[in-house]
Order: C-alpha cells, then sequence, then structure tokens
C-alpha cells in the first residue's frame, strides 16, 4: 500500500499548485508544465536543475515550498502502475545519497532509444524495432545512430527446393556442385549452416541500400537507460490529461554488469 | 582569424569583384522539384543565401547547394549545383545573343537558332547546318534561348546532373568563388585550431533559446493570419512566404500523430500551412499556451546546434458563429542554430541565427 500512498503524494504535489493557479491558466497550460515534455526535460528533472520548466513554473506562481529532489524524482514514475515501494526508496536514497549524488547526462553512454517502426520491405508491410544511440564526437558535437536492429523478416528464410543442397558426397568432386548456389541464390539458407542468423544491422543496411525497405512512420518510442550503476530503467510516454503524464519510468530493475550484458544483447540486439 | 574564416574572407572578396551579377532575382529550382522566386546575394561557401524577391522587410535565408539544383537568373547566367562539381556548382552564361541551344531525353545538347515554338514542337536550325529540324516537346527537357530566357520541361535533379558538364555558355565568375589557395607570399596564419569547445565560440545559447520562442511565435501570428477566412487571398500567399521563411529550408516537414491512433501524416511545411489556408471554417481560432518548453541546444555533426520548442496550441473551426471542431495540440518544433556569413563592406562576418525546423504535432485532445 506504501508505494500507492507514496505516488499518490507526489501526484498531489504536483496538482495542488495546478488546482492553485487554475485562474491564470488552462487546465491544458497546467498539464502540459507539468508534463515531461521530453528526455531532456526528464533528465532536467532528474537532476532537480533548477531552471527545468516545472520548477521554474511552480515559482512564478509563488509556490512557497518546492518539491525534494527525491519528490521530484518520485513524480518521474508511472503513478497508474503497481510498485515496489521498498525498491523505488533504494532507487532515489541511492540517487540522491548525500555526497555521491548520481545525476544523468545526454551524453552518458549506455543508454539507447528503441523505435518500433512501420516499414514495407519488397512492398510487404514489416514492423523493425530499432535501437539508436546518440554518438559524440571529440569536439562536443553528436547525432543519432541506429546501433541495433530486430528485423526478422531480414533473416533468409529456407529455400523452396529442399533437395537444392551441397549434397553429403560432394567433397567426392572436391564440391564442384558449389557453384549452383551461386545461380539459386532463393534457396541460399539450404547452403548455410543450421544455426546461422543473419547479422539484422547489415542486412537492414543492405535493404536500406537496396530500396527494398521502406519507411513509413515511428510508432513508438521507448528510452533505455543503463547507466545508472546497479540500475537500469526503461520509460514510455504517457499522453494522459493530468500531471503525471509525458516520459515515465515504467519499469525500474536492479541489475548489476551480468544482466545489463544480457539486456544489452537480448532485448536491444547490440553485440 | 582562423584559416577556415580567412579563405572564407577571400572567397567573399572575390564574390564582391566579380560584380553584382549575383545580386539579382533569380528563379531557384530546388531538387524536390519546388520552384522559388528570389533575390539572391550570394552563391558561395556551399550556400545561396537569397530572400522572398519583392519584399524589403523579409529576412535572408539560406539554402545549401545540396538542396538546389539550379538557379537561372534574368541575364541569362544559370547555376548548376551538383555535388560532383568543384565546389558543387557551376556557373554558365547562355545569353550570348548568337546561340539557342536545346537539351533532349537523350542528354543531347542541340545548338542552334529557334526558327519557332509551338505548344507542341520546337523547329531549331543546328548550328552548322541548313535545314531546320522539328523536336518535339515532349522529347525536351530544356531550351536555353540566346535573349536569356528559358523554358524548364523536365525534372531540375535531372537536367542539372545533365547539363553539369555540357557546353551550353561561357562560364561565369562565379564559377572561381570557391576559395582559392592563399597566395606563397601571404602571411601564413596560425594553424587553425581544432574545433572549438562551445564555451569558445562565445554564443549565447540564453539568447538564442528566447530567439527560438519568438520566431516560433511569429510562425503562430503567420498561422492565425492564414486560417482567418477574412484575410485576402494573397495576403494569406505573403503570410505563407514569409512563414516559410523562418525555417532552415523547406523541406522542413510537419508530422501530426493523433494520440491513440496509429498513422500520422506528414506534409512539407508550405503544404501544411497551404492546408491551413484551405480549411472550410467560416472562422477559426488558433491559441498558443503562453508556457513554453525549450530545451539546451546540442551542437550536431555539421556544426549547427539543434533543440527543440514544445508549445500548446487550442484551435477551434467556427461555423455559423458556432464552435464545430475543437482540438489541443502539442507542437515540438525542432529548432537550428546556424552560422551565415554577412558581407558588409567587403567584410564577412560570421554569425548566428535561429531556425525553425520539422515540427512534431501531437493531437492529444479533441473537443
Amino acid at each position: 500500500m506504501k508505494h500507492v500512498l507514496m505516488l499518490a503524494g507526489a501526484v498531489a504535489l504536483l496538482a495542488a499548485p495546478l488546482l492553485l493557479s487554475a485562474q491564470r491558466y488552462t487546465w491544458e497550460e497546467q498539464v502540459f508544465a507539468f508534463e515531461v515534455k521530453h528526455l531532456d526535460e526528464f533528465v532536467e528533472r532528474f537532476n532537480y536543475d533548477p531552471e527545468t520548466l516545472v520548477l521554474r513554473h511552480l515559482r512564478s506562481q509563488s509556490q512557497k515550498q518546492l518539491p525534494s529532489r527525491e519528490e521530484l524524482i518520485l513524480t518521474l514514475f508511472n503513478g497508474q502502475q503497481e510498485w515496489d515501494a521498498a525498491m523505488i526508496n533504494r532507487f532515489i536514497a541511492r540517487v540522491t545519497q548525500p555526497g555521491a549524488e548520481i545525476r544523468l547526462n545526454l551524453r552518458d553512454p549506455d543508454w539507447y532509444a528503441e523505435l518500433a517502426c512501420r516499414m514495407t520491405y519488397r512492398g510487404k508491410p514489416v514492423r523493425p524495432v530499432l535501437i539508436l544511440t546518440l554518438e559524440h564526437q571529440p569536439d562536443g558535437a553528436a547525432k543519432w545512430v541506429i546501433r541495433g536492429v530486430r528485423a526478422p523478416f531480414l533473416q533468409p528464410a529456407p529455400g523452396p527446393d529442399t533437395a537444392r543442397h551441397l549434397n553429403p558426397i560432394a567433397h567426392g568432386t572436391d564440391f564442384m556442385s558449389l557453384g549452383t548456389l551461386f545461380t539459386d541464390p532463393q534457396n541460399l539458407r539450404n547452403y548455410l549452416y543450421g544455426g546461422y542468423r543473419a547479422d539484422e544491422l547489415s542486412a537492414f543496411a543492405e535493404a536500406v541500400r537496396n530500396g527494398a525497405l521502406v519507411h513509413q512512420q515511428v510508432d513508438e518510442v521507448t528510452y533505455h537507460l543503463l547507466q545508472i550503476p546497479g540500475w537500469m530503467m526503461v520509460l514510455r510516454k504517457y499522453y494522459r490529461n493530468e500531471s503525471n503524464s509525458g516520459w515515465l519510468i515504467d519499469t525500474l530493475l536492479p541489475a548489476g554488469p551480468e544482466e545489463k550484458s544480457r539486456y544489452r544483447s537480448e532485448q536491444l540486439q547490440i553485440r | 582569424m582562423s584559416l577556415s574564416l580567412l579563405a572564407r574572407t577571400a572567397a567573399a572578396a572575390l564574390f564582391l569583384a566579380a560584380g553584382s551579377a549575383y545580386a539579382q532575382q533569380g528563379t531557384l529550382y530546388l531538387r524536390n522539384g519546388r520552384q522559388m522566386d528570389r533575390f539572391v546575394s550570394a552563391v558561395a561557401e556551399g550556400n545561396v543565401i537569397c530572400k522572398i524577391a519583392d519584399r524589403a522587410d523579409a529576412s535572408e535565408e539560406m539554402l545549401p547547394f545540396k538542396q538546389l539544383a539550379m538557379i537561372f537568373f534574368k541575364d541569362g547566367t544559370l547555376h548548376i549545383f551538383d555535388p560532383s562539381l568543384p565546389g558543387g556548382t557551376r556557373s554558365v552564361n547562355f545569353a550570348d545573343g548568337k546561340t539557342d541551344r536545346l537539351l533532349t531525353v537523350d542528354e543531347e545538347v542541340i545548338n542552334g537558332a529557334i526558327v519557332s515554338e509551338t505548344a507542341e514542337s520546337v523547329r531549331i536550325t543546328p548550328s552548322g547546318k541548313t535545314e531546320a529540324v522539328v523536336v518535339r516537346l515532349n522529347r525536351v527537357l530544356l531550351i536555353l534561348r540566346r535573349d536569356g530566357s528559358y523554358l524548364l520541361l523536365g525534372e531540375p535533379a535531372e537536367v542539372a546532373g545533365m547539363l553539369k558538364n555540357a557546353q551550353i555558355g561561357t562560364e561565369t565568375a562565379a564559377a572561381r568563388m570557391q576559395p582559392e589557395p592563399a597566395p606563397a607570399t601571404a602571411p601564413v596564419p596560425d594553424p587553425a585550431p581544432a574545433k572549438p569547445a562551445e564555451a569558445e565560440l562565445n554564443i549565447d545559447f540564453e539568447a538564442f533559446k528566447g530567439k527560438a520562442v519568438d520566431k516560433a511565435n511569429q510562425l503562430y501570428q503567420y498561422m492565425v493570419i492564414i486560417a482567418n477566412k477574412t484575410t485576402a487571398w494573397e495576403d494569406a500567399n505573403r503570410s505563407i512566404d514569409q512563414a516559410v521563411t523562418l525555417f532552415l529550408n523547406e523541406e522542413a516537414q510537419v508530422e501530426v500523430s493523433v494520440a491513440g491512433s496509429e498513422l500520422k501524416q506528414r506534409f512539407p511545411i508550405r503544404k501544411y500551412l497551404e492546408r491551413l489556408k484551405l480549411l472550410k471554417y467560416d472562422q477559426v481560432e488558433i491559441t498558443w499556451s503562453d508556457v513554453t518548453y525549450v530545451s539546451n541546444f546540442t551542437k550536431g555533426p555539421d556544426g549547427n546546434y539543434y533543440g527543440v520548442v514544445s508549445f500548446l496550441q487550442r484551435f477551434t473551426g467556427i461555423r455559423e458563429g458556432k464552435p464545430v471542431y475543437s482540438d489541443v495540440t502539442r507542437k515540438n518544433i525542432t529548432v537550428v542554430l546556424k552560422s551565415y556569413e554577412k558581407i558588409e563592406g567587403g567584410q564577412v562576418t560570421e554569425l548566428w541565427d535561429v531556425f525553425l525546423s520539422d515540427i512534431g504535432v501531437v493531437n492529444t485532445r479533441k473537443g
């Protein structure tokens, strides 16, 4: 029950000034001010940046008592799901530990954007997932780059003609029939070892290059933040007409190096 | 002064020395097929600086070469843009008073004297021949007339690609506008430092955050004018032109999504504004929130700085005095802080300005 009360308290913390200042701002404007509109704003609030919009907004309304960093971090959790309160407490205690505070930075390594996309592959609708990361350059410049791809449709399918393969006695002729592979690319998979998995990022790049893969839109974005030692979290965007909205923590897990390594490999397809 | 700035200064000086051939009105053809009439003040260093031709108060816009296919000036000067050209561009004057030229779909340039033109064909006597030939217009991509006029029938990017090496006139001074190597006797500047750190650039990012909000507000003001049914058609069109100048370029897209709905719609900025002009309401009310979020600027690999400005917009469509549609949307506007060079009195000054770019519109609630 504690977790419900705690999050309800955090939401109320922001809802009170929202109601108090209703005369000056519309409800939508108030919600907009409190909504975590961008990842950048999530980082600002997590770090308790005094210039972040919500704190400026509260100050502008002569809010006597601003939320503490702990309280502000609490408002970054999705209030409409079940949480392990003890775990949240441990997490907040760790990142706000006096003298050893942890703050987020967009220049941190080990955080990723997951893009659920809508595309067509050879004219057929497909839903690949791209994993992007911010790549930083020595001069301070940065750009988003594609780091991984989940696109099962790019794996070569078994050939339609199972009779097409290198027969078990091909060595008897010094593999002279190897040439059939090159004239019969439809059955390529039959010539590769059973456990073969195509590198989907390479296959993706090739499919883009040859025009087989055509982008339509990004359906959904999720952020995976693995940079906090001992923890990882997943952020999702919640559109709703209340202060606890926008980019919120959807998943928080204690995670050591091994768990993170497995997560990168299995969930994010980063090798 | 860094080596690159010296080189740019030299290039600008060359540009000025070349005369005012480029300080004139031209028709710009973009690779995306768009056509714009602009007053062009500079074609150098990978960018074309121009502004709306008939408005003295229009702000300058900067178009990178990569977006352009060709510019035709009224004096018969033709700029061709292609990444494979040295410096990315070539300038030719085809108004020699003697020769007309046809570019055909076979990539052939026919030099000669045009005898007649109809809606379906052109009759030309090729140079060195005595008999005229008739070329059907569906075989012609471009007509360059000896008086400097022209008729473009093909896709600009395709035509530019065909003309990049073609003999179609006299190379003009603009071809020399690329930075030239410093003469051997010139003082050797200190080696250019590695790219300056953000603090060394002396950019007032907070001021540009304010300017980004100002530009977004200007866009809002234009949108109100464009959508207002009492606005005269020409005024709405002019507001569209002016609104577009707030953007880095016309490739800026507006993507509209509805929370809970699957498909998004995407429009180039001009088309988005034109759709706004065509809305079928007697009256529309658009209001933007006072509450605005502006992110910090982050440097991109191209040297520009990128940020995002977010607003809340309420839209109400009114028919016969009654609101028949309303919605509340969040607008996330990419803003780009970009450097440009101002040439004044032969001096080149590097300045920064902020431009709007892609806009994400999320419709979260319909009223």
